[in-house]
This record gives C-alpha cells, structure tokens and sequence, in this order.
C-alpha cells in the first residue's frame, strides 16, 4: 500500500499557488514549464528550463557563480552561522548506524534522525524546534556511480533544516525557502537568477506533501519536503504537526563555491590533493573532461558509449581517455570509500557477510581491489586517518575512534589478502575455459569467496584477454542483501478492549494482590489478564517469572502491547493472590545486570565498535553477543571476566530511570539503543554508575554487588561479525565452576593423580599412546608380510578367501594394503573379540559387477552382524558366537564370485 | 569455595579438554577411553609378538 504519487500531483496541480508558491515568489517570480522535462519550475529569469540536468548544463566548473569560497568545514560553518542566526538550533549529527529505527541498518537521511517507532506508528521527535543538523548520511544505491560521475557519494552529509509547524510552534513553507534562498543569495552570494525552484511531491505510506528542489548552474542544491497531509489524496486530514525536511547537500554547497572538475575535489581537501600525488593528474584536462562527463550516469547509460562520445568530443581516443581517466577516477572512489568506512567503523558497524555489514565489506574490498589495480603505494587504513584528521573539527569522533577503525581495516584486510591467491587460481581456471561469464556466476564468485569483477578484469588484462565489468554489479548483488531486518515474530493476540496492565515488577514485588479481568483461549491454553502484575513478561531477551496465581500454577507470562498475560494451569477468576518464584527472578535479574556489566567490559577490552547484537537471559546461564570481528584471545577473554568482577566487587550503584526519549538521547547518547530500535515516548535507562548505560526495561540489581561473581564458560564466532560470550552469574556461577571442578576431579580420580597433575598426566597418556600406536602398526606390518596366503587362480584373475586368528579390523587392512591390486578379489576374516570382515575388490572385479559393500552387507546381515561400503571395499562384523558357520561363509563367497568370473 | 579457586581448577580443566582435543564435559570420559586404548593396543601388541 501507500500513496499514489501521480493522484497527489494531480491534485496539487490544480491549484498550484496553494501547494507550491510560497511568499519569496510574489517578488516577481513567474511559474514556467520545462520544455525538455515538462516539470513546472519557478524563477525569476527568462530561463526557459528546469535547471535540473541533463535539462541544463553545469556552469559553474571553473568560474563559481559564489562570493566565497570554502571547503568542506567553512561550508558548513557558513550555513550553521545562518540558521543560527535566524533562531535555530545546531545539533551533532545522529550515528551513521541506524540503530533507533526499526527497518534501517543506516541513516539514509537527516529526517532519520528524528523518526521513531511508537507502537506501529512512526512519529517525529526532534531535540529543538526548528534545527539544523550536519548529518552524515550512508548510501549504497549508486556504487558504480562514485568516483566516475563526481557527484555521487557512498557517504555524504546532508544538512538538514527541520521545522515542526503546529501554528505558534515552528515555521512552514515561506519561512523556509525564504531563509534558504537567504543562504543561497546572501552568504554563498549566489545570483537569485541562476536559481530555480521546481515543484514536486513526496509521498509515503500515509502522508504525502509538496516540495520544492533548488537548482543553480545545473546543480540540485537542496530539497525542501513540506509534509502537509495524512492519509491519501482520496481521502486525507490536514496534520496538526506538520514537517518541514529540508535536505541540501553539503557536498554541493562546498563544490559550487570552489568550482573544482569534481565535487571529490572540493570535498575531500587535503586528503584527495595527497592522493593525486600518485597519480597523473591534469587539472586543465580534467576541467575540460569533467564538463562533458557531468552527464554520465552509469546507471541509466552505457559507461563506455559515453566515454566513447566524450573521447570524440576531446579529440582524443578511448583508450587514451580511459588511460587518463581510470587511475583518478580510483583515487576518488577509495578516498570516498575510506570515508564512508571510517564513519561507519566509529558508530559502531563491522563490515561482514550479513544486513549492513555487506555492503560495508562491498566498498572495502571494492577499494582494495581498486589499490591493487593500479599498483598504489598507500593504505586504505592511512587514507581513513587523513579524512578523521582532516574532519576533526566538524566530526572529531573518527579520530576519537581511529584504533577501532585501524585494527578493523587490518583484520578485513588480511582477509581480503588471504583469499586473493586462491581466487587467482579459481579466475584462471574459469578464464582459460573461455566460457562466458555470466552475471550470475559473478555474483556466486563474490559471494562464495568475494572475487570481484575488477578482479577478474585485472586477471583477463594479464592473460591478455577481455572481460568488461558489468555496471549493475554492486547495486545487484547489495539489493539481494538489502531485505529488510526482520523483527521477532510472535504469536499474536487479539488484546483489544482490555485495559493495560499496571506493572509491579520493577519494585522487588514477591507477593501482590489482583484482580482477573479478562481470559483468552490460545491454542487450548488458559491465558489471564490481571488489573495489576508483579509477574515480568517475557521481553529484552529475559525469560518470564513463573509463580502460583491463588494456587494455580503460572508457566508463562507474555507481554501484548501494553497487556500482560499469564498463562495459567487452571482457569482462574475474580480475586487473586500472586506469588513469584522469587530464586528464579533472582538469577534472571543477575544474569540480566551482567550481561551490561559485560557489554561495558568488552567495550572496554575489545575497543569502542562493540555494540550488543543480541542476548538472552536464563537461570542457569545467559549470553551475550557483541560485534566484533574475531572470536576474542583467551587473554582478553580472561581481562573481559576480570574487569567484570571488579565491577562486582566496586559495587558499583545502579540505577534505573524513566526518562523522556528526547532527554535520554541528549543525555547519554545514541549508545544507549544497544538492543536495538525500543517503541514508546518514554524510555527505561539503566545506568551502572560510570560503568554502562542503556535503554532497557528488564528487571535489575540495585547494585552490582548483588551479582556475586560472573565467570565467562564459552566464547564463539556465531556469525560473520558477532561473537556470543555464553557466562553464569550469582549462584548457578558458582554451580558451574563447582560442575566443572567436579569433572576435574573425575578425571583425576581416573588418572589417579592430584587434580594439578591432571593436564601432565594426560600429556603422559597421549604420548604413549602415540607410541604404542606406531609399534603396533609396524608390527602389524611386519607380521602381514610373514602370512601365508592362500590365493587361487580362476581365469587370469587371482582370489584370495582367508581366516586369520587373532586378528582386527587394522590387521586385515593392513594385509589389504600389501596385496591390493586391479586384478585381486580378497576376503579376510579376522577372529578375535568378534569376526571382522574385510573385502576388497580390484577394478576388474568392480567392472565385472562385483560390489564388495553389498557382498560385505549382505552376508554379515545373514549372520547377525552388520557391515557395509562401496564396491570397492565392504567392511563388517559379525558376533563371535557365529565362528562355526564362516567356513560356510566362505562357500557363498567363493560361489558368488566364480559365478560371475565363468559368466562374463 | 573462593572465585579465584575454582576458576584455578577451571584452568587446568580446559587445559586437560585442549590437550585431548574435546570440549570440557567430554574430559572423563576421552580420559576412560584413551586407557582402554593403550590397554587394547598392549594387548595386541603382545599377540602379535
Ligand atoms: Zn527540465
Ligand atoms: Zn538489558
């Protein structure tokens, strides 16, 4: 479902002046309709076109239509000084990780920010009214596009103006454009003529609005999205809070002030400028370059049609461009790679093969290929630093971040470089069978072991044949990884028309009383809703109390919206008496304050990109998974569990707050969503005193003393990037090291030695068995080769049926091995604790249809034993009790056999 | 008994389950089963002989 963009632009449409012009336009501005695009557009010029390209050129390369001239940060700092100024507030920008958002593995945009999930609805809660706000936005839609149109960006900052209008709150349509046109003409100094407005409309799943995109000199400055109405054009109401998202980028702002071939130029400062140092970098060429090039779109165009056109236009060939182009355009995708990985690194992403982390790992492997390609002498890792160095007035968390981002760059890295030899081999193997490679097979090439098409390109250059890169190739195998993250399903339960239910459970509540006021059926269970519950529901990854209802037993206890039923053995009415299973809710309560208590260790041991991916919270146990890109060292597995008993031992306070959304995220960060995106206005903080602070709503010590120990039983590698450490707290960790010294001294009492002499006796053990084990195979050997043998001739093939006493299963293999050959059928049958049977069958007999695991199968069977394996081999046994019956055995094999050697 | 001893014992445990190459539960009884072995190859050995 949603809206029909076409209806509401034909409803806007009709009265255009109501939608659409705002208070700037009455000065003279005059509304045209494009001739190229047939788009409606407003300026105050005899322009005849949009302003959007390809309707129009861009004109400012070279000759910046701007008063100033800024970079990067000065451009921001212009217009944050504007807003300012004109009453807004300037906040920092949101984590890249989209961790508040359900739906969103990254900040797609600055309206992100402020988008909550309440209930099933989402709802807008912005920090200040109005705002701006430089955020760093991720996007991997145009990955062929970065570093060859220069424009596009896998990571960009989108400045964001945000208004909620609600009529003495926040401003609408005119002041907006009226202060970006502001900054357009007054602090960039822009000539209002070169400025075009566009009309167009946004629609969502359930509210749409007008908007107005601002060109000048052929290039998209800003969009401003005035969210007006809910519902559809059919059927809509006027909202009472309306939204102003104002997007303009920040990119473009510090391009068309400088006026540089590419926005990469301009944006990228002092890191770029280094990297042209490695290359052959003409800037006059590239003027001139740029100016055709700024049509490319390699999405919709074929890449190399439109080089072919350009060379023409330049006079030059195709290869020669290619020659001149290539090496630069890879510098700007690695510098805009690094970028966006060190973003993403610093809030807390881990490139992997899962959600997000894959097209984290895409642009890391693609920038890696890119490096190896042209042979450049610099580290992915050194460009990172450089972008934090060079950002850290503006973003100072990328440099506050950079051991992180190193150490995860230099893992990947040496993943990347360890699977590079053998997909050599693969691609050759693949080039030198001259089939064609198709895309699917590409895609399996980067999946199964992350060979890239430049890869193959690289490797077809040296074999001297051609392979191009499809241009579709990133966006194709990242749309098949973009599924939406799913939420845990539960069952549902129809809860409508009960009130919810008053929560006990976060004040220590053993014993209440209550009311039942409704019962539901579910799938011939008893479930009850109470007026009022000490009973904690399942939820935060922490299992339910159990407990007695009057003296009707509670098995389960679930949480629907803002109702919580009891599943009881028994129906249960009118007045109760509640009791909970006090030592259960104890250990469950451990268990969940030091899975925080770990978090915050690991934070600290295994760097700041540790984020919880996940948890559950037992009795017995709990685990904790974290991002993390290796499963850790026994040494920081060992600081991990010390640090988190110091904790313990430092009793340290902890305390549980309601806080308003807004405040809690001003308070203490984005940090605080370690479980994810969490629904409602209000959220439950936990805060262990300078310790760990998150939004949490499970039930906790008071102090992390109560914890009484944690030790840490097992860590593993569950997924790429997620580690799970599995550990016990309070008593059942006690009861666990307790299990473990009981197995100890098991094995001690086996071994017979002092429980610290386990490990060197058990070194003792396994070196003499090593030793005995090699006597006994040259003995066997050596007794194989004094056997007598018994083989018969029938045709010129040779059998040999024999019984050997005192004999195993490694004995006859061993004859086996000294006397196997094409043309030899041999059937050994050893005697000792049971018969063992052993056949082996040369290729000759296997052609004559002799199959040694059915003959092997079939006669154990028979006997009561059992055996089995391919025609080659069958090996079996058969209990010793059935000792006088082998020479019959015997008879049946050597039947068998001649039967066949006569008939064939 | 105090943290810190069992965790001494837990050490050495792990040390017993990585030197026999299985997890720490399986310590006895790959410990029963590595003796039976010895025994069984002694006793083939002095067959063979
Ligand atoms: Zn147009
Ligand atoms: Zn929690």
């Amino acid at each position: 479902m949603g809206v029909d963009k076409s209806n509401v632009m034909r409803m806007f449409r009709k009265n255009p002046d109501r939608y659409w012009k705002v208070s700037l336009f009455e000065d003279g501005w005059k509304r045209k309709q494009c001739p190229k695009c047939g788009k409606f557009f407003w300026t105050k010029s005899n322009t005849e076109y949009c302003g959007d390209p390809p309707c129009v050129e861009y004109s400012f390369l070279g000759k910046p239509p701007t008063k100033i001239n800024v970079d990067y940060i000065k451009a921001w700092r212009a217009i944050e000084k504007f807003f300012v100024e004109h009453g807004h507030t300037s906040i920092a920008r949101y984590p890249v990780i989209c961790r508040w958002f359900p739906g969103l593995y990254f900040t797609v945009a600055s309206i992100v920010d402020f988008q909550r999930s309440v209930g099933n609805k989402t709802v807008f809660e912005m920090p200040a009214n109005p705002l701006i706000v430089p955020q760093v936005c991720l996007r991997f839609n145009d990955i062929p596009n970065i570093g060859i149109s220069g424009r596009h960006f896998s990571c960009f900052t989108m400045i964001g103006q945000h208004s909620i209008y609600e009529g003495n709150k926040g401003y609408w349509k005119d002041r907006c454009i009226e202060l970006d046109h502001e900054l357009l003409t007054k602090v960039y100094g822009i000539p209002e003529e070169s400025i075009t407005y566009v009309e167009d409309i946004w629609a969502g799943p359930n509210a749409f609005g007008s908007s107005l995109e601002y060109y000048s000199h052929g290039l998209e400055l800003g969009n401003a999205v005035f969210t007006e109405f809910l519902g559809t054009p059919e059927k809509f109401t006027e909202m009472e809070q309306k939204v102003i998202d104002m997007g303009a980028g920040l990119e473009r702002f510090a391009w068309i002030s400088q006026g540089t071939p590419t926005a990469y130029d301009a944006v990228f400062g002092p890191v770029i400028e280094d990297m042209k140092k490695h290359v052959d970098y003409d800037q006059t060429f590239y003027l001139k370059y740029s100016k055709l090039a700024g049509a490319i779109n390699a999405d919709e165009h074929d890449l190399l049609s439109s080089k072919q056109t350009i060379a023409k236009q330049l006079g030059i060939s195709v290869e020669e461009l290619q020659k001149r182009t290539a090496p630069v355009e890879a510098i700007y995708t690695i510098c805009d790679h690094a970028r966006a990985l060190a973003f993403a690194i610093a809030d807390g992403g881990l490139p992997s093969n899962v959600g997000g982390g894959y097209n984290l790992r895409v642009i890391l492997r693609r920038a890696l290929n890119l490096i190896n390609q042209h042979s450049f002498d610099f580290q992915l890792i050194d460009i990172a630093e450089k972008h934090a160095r060079y950002l850290k007035p503006l973003y100072p968390s990328l440099i506050e971040n950079i051991d992180s981002i190193h150490k995860i760059l230099e893992v990947e890295e040496k993943k990347y470089r360890s699977t590079l030899q053998r997909a050599r081999r693969t691609v050759r193997t693949l080039l030198t069978s001259n089939q064609k490679i198709t895309e699917e097979k590409l895609v399996q090439l980067y999946e199964s072991q992350g060979i890239t098409p430049e890869l193959i390109a690289e490797i077809a250059a040296e074999e001297g044949k051609q392979f191009e890169i499809p241009p579709n190739f990133y966006v194709k195998v990242t749309e098949r990884h973009m599924k939406e993250k799913k939420e845990e399903e539960k069952f549902v339960v129809d809860v409508s028309g009960i009130p919810p239910t008053k929560k006990l459970y976060y004040e220590d509540v053993k014993e209440f009383d209550a009311t039942v006021i409704a019962e539901r059926e579910i799938n011939g269970k008893t479930w009850v809703a109470l007026d009022q519950t000490a009973f904690y529901p399942e939820s935060g990854g922490q299992e339910h109390d159990t407990g007695y209802l009057n003296n009707i037993r509670v098995n389960n206890v679930q949480k629907f919206g803002d109702v919580i039923l009891h599943r009881v053995e028994q129906p249960v009415k009118g007045k109760v008496h509640g009791k909970i299973d006090w030592d259960r809710r104890t250990l469950l309560t451990q268990h969940h304050t030091a899975t925080h208590v770990i978090n915050g260790a690991c934070r600290r041991v295994l760097g700041k990109h540790v984020y919880q991916a996940g948890a559950h919270k037992s009795t017995s146990k709990a685990h904790l998974d974290i991002t993390h890109y290796e499963n850790p060292s026994k040494e920081e597995v060992e600081k991990i569990e010390r640090l988190s008993n110091k904790v313990i031992q430092e009793a340290r306070p902890v305390k549980r707050m309601i806080l308003p959304r807004t405040e809690a995220e001003r308070r203490y960060g984005m940090r605080l969503y370690q479980g994810g995106a969490v629904p409602g206005k209000e959220l439950f903080v936990l805060d262990i005193t300078d310790w760990d602070v998150e939004a949490c709503g499970g039930t906790h010590v008071k102090n992390t003393k109560e914890i009484g120990m944690i030790t840490i039983l097992n860590t593993e590698k569950i997924q790429d990037g997620v580690v799970r450490i599995t550990f016990a707290a309070g008593s059942s960790a006690e009861k666990a090291l307790l299990h473990r010294k009981e197995l100890l001294e098991e094995a001690a009492k086996i071994l017979n030695v002092p429980l610290e002499e386990v490990p060197q006796k058990t070194k003792e053990l396994i070196e003499q068995w090593k030793k005995i084990k090699k006597e006994l195979e040259m003995l066997r050997k050596q007794k194989a080769k004094t056997e007598r043998l018994n083989i018969e001739r029938i045709k010129d093939y040779e059998v040999l049926i024999q019984k050997f006493d005192n004999a195993n299963m490694h004995y006859l293999r061993e004859i086996s091995r000294q006397l196997t050959s094409d043309k030899r059928f041999l059937f050994l049958v050893g005697i000792s604790d049971r018969i063992y049977v052993f056949c082996s069958v040369g290729s000759e007999f296997v052609k004559q249809g002799i199959n040694g695991g059915q003959i092997v199968a079939e006669l154990c069977k028979k006997l009561g034993g059992g055996g089995g394996g391919p025609p080659h081999k069958g090996e079996g046994t058969i209990p010793i009790q059935r000792k006088p019956q082998i020479e019959q055995l015997f008879k049946d094999v050597k039947r068998r056999i001649e039967r066949r050697l006569i008939a064939s | 008994m105090k943290f810190d001893e069992l965790k001494h014992y837990e050490k050495i445990l792990i040390e017993t389950a990585e030197l026999l190459e299985v997890p720490i539960e399986h310590v006895p009884f790959s410990l029963k089963k590595l003796i039976k072995d010895i025994k069984q190859k002694k006793e083939e050995i002095g067959a063979l002989r």
